[in-house]
């Protein structure tokens, strides 16, 4: 799925100089398979380019494009399906519940599609580290071990993109490899491409491009 | 489904939908036993309409200055009784025979008391009701209407009219009469003496039952016969006369009848009165029944909307997540399906028993009942529970969209 952005200008941006932007107002195509890095100073938009992506806002001018379907023009139906098998995120704040275990947590998200299975989740919480809170409560872990159930909840789906906004803020180097090497692993299995917002400079991933905002 | 319930039940209190439960239950099942008693209602009208595909009117003539006091003229002559029977609709003539003797009636308990009363006998196909004992070693019941030259004791027969009147009228203004029930006045026999042409008789007479349709005091045609002939004059022209007619022909014949200048007395149509009442009671039941439904529905929804509006939050996450409203409305509206489902099972069990004994209570009083639950009845539940479920299903989604 290629996603074409047409001179969007969400309205919270609208009285900026959008002149150096490559995204605002201007236009862009994202190809699918790429793996992209966000680049911006903090206050630039960076969640806001992901929430709209995500049809989370819809506040804004210009037109974006998931192949020819205009992203305003779809129904609740048509992102909900969006979401469980083209576009799938890792919100900056997690989103996740805090009442339900790890395990459940995850669950709520593969049911919609059964894309894995009982083992495979075990496999991923080894990976990064958390296999031994599957059944702590969210609301009890750290804000590290949130993070890392978020990103693995974001792989339970089939997607065409995967959308990180700023996946690692709170990970040792340690943890920023392994859960980038899972992330790297699972868009190539799928084929998709990878949109990272993040402050810092994350080294593991190959980037094939680099956007200003 | 269970993880998606505890995301939207988790914390909420669950009382309120109990109460709503219950209440609903309730509103039901009133609704429901009100439709059936309705329905029963109105077979036994029909079916007691059926049987009166034929009425009785009394005609007699009017009094007037003129006639007031000949009094013979105001009596039927033979040639007025034929034309009379021979009107459109007139399926049988029965003339009212009167005393033409002197009676006296007394009651030996207490003294001083006695009045002259005037009989009339009717012939027995006329009558509404004719009382009667059971005989076992027989197997019928034997008429307590009979009377045999030899017998010293007359029946009676008191027009319903006559005793409401007395004790509604003749009673209640004078202190020295008690007001009588009509099992009380059965039990009491009471003395006559019949005189006329030099001659006279004591007999013993007692109530036996009660008429609806003729405004006398009835004895049987046998003795009215034989006192006349022997105490008075026998075949003197009827005062009234009692018509047997086609009800659908009681209007035309109606007017036929008041051309000719006579009074028309049409029999009480006392349980059409006594079932219209109860018709309009049940259907007030049933009102009652239905607004116990409304508002407990409303207090469901009121309930779900709080459950929506608790969790927001929640809800919202999930949409984030890819679900979608109607996968979070669906699993309130099957909770809720759920528990209409045990509400409608629990209540025809309850509502079977109920109208069970409704029947046989009717069935005791000698009215045709069909005993089963009307299938609009169940219609009727089943519409409830359709429309309970589909206007809650299309309230959670717009609610859900709205939160």
């Amino acid at each position: 799925m290629t996603i074409k952005l047409e001179y969007v200008v969400p309205s919270p941006l609208a009285e900026w100089d959008n002149s150096q932007s490559e995204v605002w107002a201007s236009k862009l195509t994202l190809n699918q398979g790429e793996v992209i890095q966000v680049v911006a100073p903090s206050g630039r938009g960076k969640s806001t380019l992901m929430h709209v992506l995500y049809g989370n806002r819809t506040d804004y001018t210009g037109t974006l494009f998931f192949n020819e379907q205009q992203g305003k023009s779809m129904s609740h139906a048509q992102w909900a399906a969006m979401r469980q098998r083209r576009i799938s995120m890792v919100f900056q704040d997690l989103r996740l519940f805090p009442d339900f275990t790890g395990y459940e947590n995850l669950q709520l998200k593969n049911r919609l599609t059964e894309t894995v299975s009982k083992d495979q989740i075990q496999q991923y919480t080894e990976r990064l580290g958390v296999a031994g809170l599957l059944k702590k409560k969210c609301g009890f872990m750290s804000f590290g071990e949130r993070q890392r159930y978020a990103i693995i909840r974001a792989l339970l789906q089939p997607f065409d993109w995967l959308l990180l906004d700023e996946p690692f803020s709170h990970l040792d180097e340690n943890n920023i490899r392994k859960a980038s090497q899972l992330i790297i692993e699972e868009a190539k299995k799928r084929n998709a491409g990878v949109i990272v917002a993040s402050l810092g400079s994350d080294i593991y991933f190959d980037y094939t491009k680099k956007i200003q905002l | 489904m269970g993880l998606l319930l505890r995301i939207l039940w988790g914390r909420q209190s669950k009382w309120q939908f109990l109460f709503a439960s219950v209440g609903f239950w309730i509103g039901l099942l009133i609704m429901l036993v009100a439709i059936q008693v309705f329905i029963d209602v109105r077979h036994i009208v029909k079916s007691k309409k059926a049987n009166d595909e034929t009425s009785y009117i009394i005609l007699n003539k009017e009094v007037t200055l003129i006639n007031a006091f000949n009094k013979g003229v105001s009596a039927f002559d033979s040639l007025q009784i034929d034309t009379i029977q021979k009107l459109p609709g007139v399926e049988a003539i029965g003339p009212f025979t009167a005393n033409s003797f002197k009676i006296t009636a007394s009651m030996q308990s207490q003294l001083g008391f006695s009045a002259p009363i005037p009989f009339e006998a009717v012939p027995d196909e006329f009558l509404d009701t004719i009382p009667c004992v059971y005989d076992s070693s027989k197997g019928k019941c034997e008429s307590l209407f009979v009377w045999r030259d030899e017998d010293n004791f007359v029946p009676v027969i008191l027009s319903s009219e006559l005793l409401r009147f007395y004790n509604m009228g003749v009673a209640l203004t004078n202190q020295d009469m008690p007001q009588l029930p009509p099992s009380i006045v059965q039990m009491f026999p009471f003395d006559i003496t019949i005189s006329g042409n030099g001659k006279s008789r004591s007999l013993k007479a007692r109530v036996v039952g009660y008429s609806d349709r003729i405004p006398a005091v009835l004895v049987p045609n046998a003795f009215m016969a034989y006192a006349n002939a022997t105490f008075g004059e026998a075949n003197k022209p009827p005062g009234r006369i009692v018509l047997k007619v086609a009800t659908s022909q009681m209007d035309q014949l109606g007017k036929e009848i008041r051309k000719r200048g006579y009074q028309i007395n049409q029999e009480q149509l006392r349980f059409n009165n006594a079932s219209e009442i109860l018709q309009v009671v049940v259907s007030l039941a049933g009102g009652v029944g239905l607004l116990f439904l409304v508002l407990s529905f409303v207090i469901f929804l009121i309930s779900f909307q709080l459950v929506i509006s608790r969790a927001k939050n929640e809800i919202n996450l999930l949409l984030d997540i890819g679900y979608t409203y109607s996968s979070v409305s669906r699993i309130l509206a099957v909770q809720f399906a759920v528990i209409m489902g045990l509400v409608i099972l629990t209540v025809f069990p309850v509502l079977y028993y109920i109208v069970r004994r409704i029947h046989l209570f009717l069935a005791e009083q000698q009215f045709s009942v069909v005993d089963k639950v009307s299938l609009v009845v169940i219609g009727a539940g089943v519409v409830a529970y359709i429309v309970v479920l589909v206007f809650n299903t299309l309230m959670l989604a717009t609610s859900i969209k709205r939160k």
